[in-house]
């Protein structure tokens, strides 16, 4: 028998499996994520590979429309190999446009962190003189003197390997030397990363990463003037082994698993490193300083600590406030003396991700008025509070808005329905992210198509379907009652699209997950809504979020619409905002000390406003007035 | 009234600095607010702090004991209704005995009473007090009555007596027993020497709001602190009223002259207006609810049951043991489901069990009275912990049996607890209750 070679994109990961194996099946092998909901019968289309060069032989399906065919998409269940293959998963590929990047950096007003440009590491430029026989100083120290001659340190520190290479690159161009330099915190401390000859061209990099439970996003940012020079985003790898934060601390109990999340995730950002490196055409070794973010079980998965205890009572994670680690300890690709920071977590439920997105909001610097922000990732946390007190839970949201455990749900990603539009003669318009044919719904366009079905008419307040209306678009599925939002033809994978009571049931439970916990951690503080000034949001819901349709099903409170400010990833803003000056690291270490967190799950209440968010908007009308209003409006015109 | 945590912050210097045990001061403020501590931890706190905290920390109904050991404590309620938290102190009952009755018959009620302590799920439950009237002639009968009681029993004693002086021979009796006394009349001068006098609890006797009102008012001025109210009424509704107003005031109000336990007397004569007026008082505020001078096991079982339900604490799980209990008759070949032991879903799998017919062993584990999902997140039913309790209970020697069904919420535990089970087929159930029977038609369990 004899074996061939595959090459997976975006991942370079290579596999070798038999001549007449499955695509499939080398995939899987290679330990990458592709899904196959119908488990390999070629009918779900989910597992459509982009084949760029070799030979194979693909059996036809139904589920693959003819115009991908041509394009090289091929079904890796129903394609045999027949010659070495370079695959392209494709859900990686679209997920190259990222999900949202500010145009423009935030107002200095308007965000707590420093937009100032002070980054952790340096480069100078320097003339060394050679040494003589009355300057016969080491090379390391008449380095040392030139460098105290631009930056007064107390301590001046030099990595071994740029120690090792230091005597030739002093020689080579007469003295003339590029040295980077990490400077710690303190501003006082130095130590000396690398030593090159002057003239190489290199670029100073750093670069920010926000590890979500169900995406990791990243920026890479020249550290000289502070700019975005490239963006990239995917699905964290580690998906695979479980959805949500407790899966994945469940999955890593048994001997390996640890092990192996580890290098998944690793895996993830190092394949986003190379992609968003070579769109910028640099190296990924001139990046010199890296900013995490993320929850705290991502975190400790990161870092390969065990976070066992952070799903048992007394929910103790091992580690809040994590040293800064060298890459090369972890594996990334990047200088492997460069410096690693990873943002503080507060506990266990509340991590890196939400103390660095504070600081993308103007809360932390508001004297008097009360602002709430609002994290509704897998995992969903809330602060509430202002420059002198900050309050914070968690709340177990699920997936739902970030396109996973709903059919018709995709990530925020090229080809996502990101706006949604029920028409009143039972039309439904819409506008997927790239202008394309449709591949699913993103969180944005489920919000705006729950509030659709809601405010139509064509479900009630529980998510039911009700009436025969939507103009033949009510149906039957395999999973009860469904809603046809376009119809196989007009779609990307040739498979309609279709919402059912159970996802718009799964939809509730999450909005009812993180409207109840809000409405429970004011009631504790004393407050009410209409003392929050500002409701600042954030999570991966897409390029926008309609407010006004948030409202309407229940997620958001129902207050002045200028209240409320969409902010997007503010996770990964949060990380760039550390990665740009060390103001932003004090700040946020600041942050994560003085956060106060409740647990909500001892709370008595808790169940009792949960069960009454599950209803849309809420079983308390007298909590939404313009949402009763319009419905009461609605009623009272005629239908047609 | 009670301060939120934000008003407390306010009073607290916002350094941050630990000293209190807390990391941050909004936490402290908040432990503050819900009672878990106390200001004197915080080593910085000012004296505007303390002045503010001292008046809001003032329970707003008194907690009052009657009886020497074993004292019954009633009030220090903070909510009005169940689920907002929880009731604290089971209402009293108390029962009625009259001298005119005699000491003989006094004594064989109180023998009876004594005797009567049924228990239900796990817990004895008995009467809490006896409410001693006097309604003879001869003033010496009061001291008597009391002798006899105190003689029999250790439960604590109200006393009712139109005689000073006789009430005051009874007292005597009862000098390390902290008795309360039922004034008959409205508070006077001496009731209140009296009461100051044996560290006697005074319950006040009002026939409208105002009067009670008055009464309580001048109670309090002349520093009087163990306070019970007792506002007449002419029929339940009348007593729900009453007793939703006087709550009302104490918690929402912060009405001071409120902000005492109350006592209702159950006068009706048959025994269901009986029955349906006490059980008003113990759902409704009163902590002491006194029954005419009937002995009848029937009623004061349903009153007891009553009490029990309503003052258990809704943030606590009900549990039930973690054992194997057998659904109908198993024998060694019947099928093995394992839940957890939260009592609702034990009621609700045990009953869906039997619902389909068949014979089954049921394994309950101890997951301290969580939910399935629950316990689940916390990481108390996993493959590990549930193969650990079955090989602790020994199941393996008492079924033959090798195939185990767990709920459908953790299907993803299977894995790990057939690694952990070896020998065991590890076998999904449906996720609701309610789709056991027909789960188990479809599917060979054994």
């Amino acid at each position: 028998m004899t074996t061939k070679k595959i090459h997976i994109l975006p991942f370079k990961a290579s596999v070798e499996v038999e001549a007449e194996a499955l695509i499939l099946d080398a995939v899987k092998k290679a330990g990458l994520p592709l899904q196959a909901g119908c488990g390999g019968e070629g009918t779900c289309g989910e597992c459509v590979v982009r084949i760029l060069s070799g030979n194979y032989d693909r059996q036809g399906s139904a589920a693959l429309p003819q115009e991908l065919v041509i394009e090289g998409y091929a079904l890796s269940c129903r394609t045999r190999i027949r010659d070495d293959l370079t695959i392209l998963l494709p859900e990686f590929e679209e997920l190259s446009i990222q999900s949202r990047i500010p145009d423009a950096l935030p107002d200095e007003g308007s965000i707590s962190g420093s937009l100032e440009v002070a980054p952790p590491v340096l480069s100078l430029e320097l003339t060394v003189p050679a040494p003589m026989l009355e300057d016969n100083f080491s090379d390391l120290h008449r380095l040392e003197r030139e460098i105290r001659k631009e930056i007064p340190l107390d301590t001046l520190g030099c990595e071994f390997p740029a120690l090792k290479r230091l005597s030739g690159a002093l020689r080579e161009k007469n003295g003339r030397v590029r040295v980077v330099i990490s400077i710690a915190p303190s501003g006082r401390d130095g130590t000396i990363l690398a030593v090159r000859p002057s003239g190489g061209g290199e670029r100073l990099l750093g670069m920010a990463c926000d590890i979500g439970t169900s995406t990791v996003a990243l920026h890479l940012v020249d550290l000289g003037n502070g700019g975005i020079v490239a963006s990239a985003s995917s699905l964290n790898q580690q998906i695979k082994c479980g959805e949500d934060i407790i899966s994945r601390i469940n999955y890593a109990l048994k001997p390996g698993r640890l092990e192996e999340l580890q290098s998944l995730i690793r895996g993830t950002v190092n394949a986003l490193i190379a992609r968003a490196a070579a769109a910028a055409d640099v190296t990924a070794a001139e990046i010199y300083y890296a900013s995490f973010s993320g929850n705290t079980t991502m975190l400790h998965l990161f870092l390969g600590l065990d976070p066992r205890y952070i799903r048992e009572e007394p929910y103790v994670p091992a580690v809040n406030r994590v040293p800064e680690v060298k890459a090369g300890d972890l594996g990334l690709d990047m200088w492997p003396e460069g410096r690693v920071f990873l943002a503080p977590a507060v506990g266990s439920y509340v991590g890196g991700d939400i103390t660095a997105g504070l600081l993308y909001t103007p809360m932390l610097q508001r004297d008097d008025a009360v602002s709430l922000f609002i994290d509704a990732g897998t995992n969903g946390e809330l602060v509430v509070g202002n420059k002198d007190w900050l309050v914070t839970c968690a709340c177990s949201a699920g997936p739902a808005f970030e396109g996973s455990g709903i059919k018709c749900g995709v990530p925020a990603t090229q080809g996502a329905i990101e706006k949604l539009e029920i028409l009143g003669d039972g039309t439904v318009d819409y506008a997927t992210i790239g202008r394309g044919k449709p591949k699913g719904l993103c969180g944005s366009g489920l919000v705006d198509l729950l509030a659709g079905l809601f405010v139509r008419g064509l479900i009630d307040r529980q998510g039911k379907f009700i009436g025969k209306g939507g103009k033949g678009r009510l149906m039957e599925t395999d999973e009860g009652r469904g809603f046809l939002v376009e119809e196989a033809a007009a779609c990307f994978w040739g498979k309609a699209l279709v919402i059912t009571e159970n996802d718009i049931a799964n939809l509730i439970r999450t909005k009812g997950a993180v409207f109840s916990a809000c409405a429970l951690l004011l009631k504790n503080l004393g407050l009410t809504w209409e003392r929050i000034e500002a409701c600042h949001i954030a999570g991966g819901f897409g390029q926008n979020l309609n407010i006004e349709n948030a409202i309407r099903i229940g997620l958001l409170p129902d207050l002045e619409r200028d209240r409320f400010h969409y902010l997007g990833n503010s996770s990964l803003q949060g990380a760039y905002l550390i990665l740009r000056t060390d103001k932003n690291k004090r700040l946020v270490a600041e942050v994560a000390k003085r956060m106060t967190y409740v647990e909500l799950n001892t709370e008595p209440g808790y169940m009792n406003e949960y069960t009454g968010s599950l209803f849309l908007p809420h079983t308390d009308m007298d909590l939404f007035p313009s949402v009763r209003d319009l419905l009461e409006l609605d009623r009272s015109e005629p239908r047609s | 009234m009670a301060l939120s945590g934000l008003e407390i912050f306010k009073l607290l210097p916002k350094t941050n600095c630990g000293d209190c045990g807390v990391p941050t001061c909004m936490a402290f403020a908040m432990k503050l607010a819900q009672k878990k501590a106390e200001l004197a931890e915080c080593p910085h706190a000012s004296e505007e702090a303390n002045a503010a905290l001292g008046a809001a920390a003032e329970p707003p109904i008194r907690l009052v004991k009657i009886g020497g050991a074993n004292a019954l404590e009633i009030g220090n309620e903070t909510v009005m209704f169940r689920h907002e938290k929880t009731f604290f102190h089971p209402t009293g009952i108390a029962l009625e005995l009259r001298t005119s009755q005699g000491k003989e018959a006094i004594q064989e009620t109180v023998k009876s009473i004594e005797a009567y302590v049924p228990e239900r799920v796990g817990e004895d439950m008995s009467t809490d007090l006896f409410f001693l009237e006097h309604d003879s002639e001869d003033g010496a009968d009061f001291a008597a009555a009391v002798e006899v009681i105190k003689e029999n029993s250790r439960k604590g004693l109200i006393l009712s007596c139109g005689d000073r002086a006789a009430l005051k021979q009874g007292l005597e009796l009862l000098k390390d027993d902290r008795p309360a006394v039922f004034l008959r009349e409205k508070l006077a001068d001496e009731d209140i020497e009296l009461a100051q006098a044996f560290g006697a609890a005074l319950v006040l006797m009002a026939g409208s709001l105002e009067d009670l009102e008055a009464q309580a008012a001048a109670a309090r001025e002349a520093g009087l602190t163990d306070i019970i109210l007792n506002l007449e009424a002419r029929d339940t509704g009348e007593l729900l009223r009453n007793n939703t107003i006087l709550r009302r005031g104490a918690l929402k109000s912060a009405f001071k002259p409120f902000g005492y336990p109350l006592l209702s007397r159950i006068r009706s004569e048959s025994p269901f207006e009986l029955l349906a007026e006490a059980s008003i008082s113990v759902c409704k505020y009163s902590s002491i609810v006194v029954l005419p001078a009937i002995y009848d096991t029937a009623l004061l079982y349903t009153l007891f049951t009553l009490r029990q339900n309503i003052f258990t604490d809704p943030q606590k799980p009900i549990q039930v043991d973690a054992k194997v209990y057998p659904i109908g008759e198993p024998t060694a070949d019947s099928p093995v489901f394992v839940t957890t032991n939260f009592s609702l879903t034990y009621f609700m799998v045990s009953g869906e069990i039997e619902n389909s017919g068949i014979s089954a062993h049921l394994v309950i584990c101890d997951v301290e009275g969580q939910s399935v999902l629950t316990a689940w997140a916390a990481g108390k039913f996993v493959g590990e912990t549930i193969a650990k309790f079955i090989k602790d209970i020994k199941l393996e020697e008492e079924v033959r049996t090798r195939k185990l069904v767990i709920p459908g919420f953790v299907s993803q535990i299977s894995g790990d607890l057939e690694d952990s089970l070896p020998g065991w087929e590890v076998v999904v159930g449906p996720r609701e209750a309610s789709d056991i029977p027909s789960f188990i038609k479809s599917v060979s369990l054994t």
